[in-house]
């Protein structure tokens, strides 16, 4: 499901060019830094060495993110919107989201992080009907979980 | 023969099975019917559910709720005019304007006899045709394994998503997450920045419910705000005794449907990749066609609701078939059921029936009881179900969040494999607003390590000697295929570009 701004062919075009150099980007930093430094390049009783694998992968995604680049190379220079901004700024504060809940799970158990996670997702929502309900659910439902879990399968949630 | 079959049925007709199985398909038809969840989200969430069954249980609950969540999805779809999930968006064609004739309940009660029938049919090819293709599959060697692993990838990145390129990335990143941890032939360490909870590899657990589960519930969220928390559909509500009795004998005059319908589902689920969404929209235009009404279709046409709904549930059991006899899952789906078949110590794979027997035909058993239970609980909850498919979304996908932390905690009780989950539902929503299929993630990331073995071993035993692979016919065929297939979806991409 894509936002409605993401969905016209050259918008879209945009968007792929885009992915496309950040994937680049990404298979780039696997083949030249996260595989030399972290896995064993050396094979050894004429094995294939562990690192083999992973290149062959990185390289695929490599070679496919420059195609795809290259695929909507005119879309990026006609097009000036693409969404990217917008879906960065979602995830930013997706990010900020989950960082708080499991900096709250770790340092006041699961009810607050819950509490936290739902008022979050309702707001988000901006579902603003029910609100005796939903201040229910954000409160009650994490205690009411907390107790089931240990009820069921005696395993306390932190 | 018949000594299996009888003690399948008395494995399957424990107690506790049966209510794995009825409790599966009730929550499989509540998550289906509101919009905006599905079956592979109600799966994804219960699968850590599933770690207290005994493994017949867990698996007959997870294909209960597989049955039920495909079916579910059509409730909103006819009622709502909004499907749940895409596969039942064909069922809102004709579904819808019955509902608004006033004919609702008589649309759901098509709908969920088609769908018994087409699962009834696709499990029992299932029961005829796995053993036969686990016996073809115990002959395939590494190389024979590679080539109909390239085959599978090749159709899932053709057929997912708008265009292979995307499709071909996810799988491949998959398959790099996937060799995170301790290399499968060495026991080195491979990218776990000296992180013991990496040695294992990431889990596939909060890889799922994740990027499958989490981020489209987070995506649902969005767009809800985005339209400031409105719901845009009106319920369609079934009025009393306006067009509610559907007779055996008027539903089995469709019989030529419904029979057409259950094979192309049942073809589709066989094929690697193929989803549900296809094996609807193939069955819909192959009924329309056949049909001497085809010009009705799209205004109420009964047949349509037969043609949709009997094609995508014959695709749950007809899945199975590669699952079982080849280890690679036919859909998403399936997918997961290998996952939870893994947490219970089985490894799917043509040799799952000899070494599981008893579970395999346990779990045929199961798939006839879950199809007799669907079809009661099916039709005495119509009433009940359209109740879920009217709670505002607004009021239910925030909880699921909760669901979803919990639910990954639970195996494990490990902060890390939560952290793990909120990741990829992060990278999950990135993916689909960018167009990206989540799908081939995942399932490249869950065959990636028998995809890694095999070539691993082939390189091995032809040591340089690549001609001699020629000798395989079969490597060979799959190859052909391969090729075959990227070439007609890289045409197929360019032609829509065009």
């Amino acid at each position: 499901m894509s936002g409605p701004i993401e969905n016209s062919r050259g918008v879209r075009g945009r968007l792929d060019f885009l992915s496309g150099a950040v994937l680049t980007a990404a298979s780039l930093v696997a083949i030249l830094w996260l595989i030399p430094q972290y896995v064993p390049g050396e094979a050894t009783r004429g094995e294939i060495a562990p690192s083999t694998f992973p290149y062959i992968t990185a390289l695929v995604v490599m070679i496919c993110s420059i195609a795809l680049m290259i695929t909507n190379w005119r879309n990026f220079r006609t097009v000036e919107q693409s969404g990217g901004w917008r879906i960065l700024a979602e995830l930013a504060g997706l990010t900020i989201v989950a960082g708080g809940t499991l900096l709250l799970i770790g340092r006041f158990g699961f009810v607050s992080a819950g509490i936290f996670a739902v008022v979050c997702a309702i707001y988000i929502t901006h579902y603003r009907q029910h609100l005796w309900l939903l201040a229910l659910i954000s409160i009650g439902l994490p205690f009411l979980l907390k107790y089931g879990v240990w009820q069921i399968f005696t395993i306390q949630l932190p | 023969m018949l000594d299996q079959i009888v003690s399948a049925f008395e494995a399957a007709f424990t107690f506790w099975n049966l209510v794995a199985i009825f409790a599966g398909i009730v929550l499989g038809i509540v998550i289906g019917a509101i919009p905006g969840l599905g079956s592979v989200t109600a799966m994804a969430v219960l699968i850590p559910v599933t770690y207290y069954m005994s493994p017949l249980a867990a698996i007959a609950f997870l294909v209960g709720v597989n049955k039920g969540g495909t079916s579910g999805g059509a409730i909103p779809a006819i009622l709502l005019n909004s499907p749940g999930t895409p596969e039942a968006a064909a069922s809102a064609l004709d579904g819808h304007p019955m509902a608004k004739r006033g004919e609702a309940k008589r649309a759901l009660k098509f709908a969920i006899f088609s769908s018994v029938t087409g699962d009834m049919i696709s499990d029992l090819m299932l029961i005829v045709l796995v053993v036969p293709f686990a016996a073809v599959a115990l002959q395939f060697g590494p190389l024979e394994y590679t080539c109909v692993l390239l085959f599978a990838f090749a159709l899932l990145a053709g057929i997912t998503g708008d265009s292979p390129l995307k499709g071909v990335i996810a799988i491949f990143a998959g398959i790099f997450l996937s060799t995170i941890g301790l290399d499968p032939v060495h026991s080195s360490q491979r990218m776990t920045f000296g992180q013991v909870n990496l040695y294992d590899g990431l889990s596939l657990t909060s890889l799922a419910i994740g990027a499958l589960a989490l981020s489209a519930v987070i995506v649902e969220m969005l767009g809800l705000g985005r339209e400031g928390g409105r719901e845009s559909f009106t319920l369609q509500q079934p009025r009393a005794g306006v067009g509610t009795a559907l007779p055996l004998r008027e539903f089995l005059s469709y019989w030529r449907t419904i029979l057409r319908s259950s094979m192309i589902g049942s073809f589709v689920g066989m094929l690697p990749g193929l989803g549900v969404t296809l094996a609807a929209f193939l069955s819909y235009g192959a009924a329309r066609r056949a049909s001497p009404n085809g010009d009705k279709f799209g205004t109420g046409e009964p047949e349509g609701i037969i043609a949709t709904e009997a094609a995508n549930s014959a695709v749950v059991g007809a899945n199975l078939v590669p699952t079982i006899a080849l280890g690679i899952p036919g859909n998403i789906a399936a997918a997961l059921l290998i996952g939870a078949l893994v947490m219970h110590g089985i490894v799917p794979g043509p040799f799952m029936l000899t070494m599981h027997g008893d579970l395999v035909y346990g779990l045929f058993a199961s798939m006839i009881i879950a199809n007799v239970i669907h079809l009661i609980v099916g039709r005495l909850g119509v009433n009940l179900w359209v109740q879920f498919a009217v709670v505002p979304r607004g009021i239910i996908l925030p909880p699921v969040v909760l669901f979803c932390i919990v639910g990954v905690y639970l195996p494990s009780q490990s902060l890390w494999d939560v952290g793990v989950m909120l990741v990829f539902a992060g990278l999950g929503v990135a993916m689909i607003r960018t167009g990206f299929s989540l799908v081939c993630l995942v399932i490249g990331f869950l065959l990636g390590d028998l995809f890694e073995t095999s070539l691993r071993q082939t390189l091995l035993l032809y040591n340089g000697k690549y001609a001699e692979a020629i000798l395989s016919p079969v490597a060979l065929l799959f190859l052909a295929l391969t090729i075959g297939v990227m070439v007609r979806a890289f045409l197929a991409a360019r032609r829509s570009a065009a």
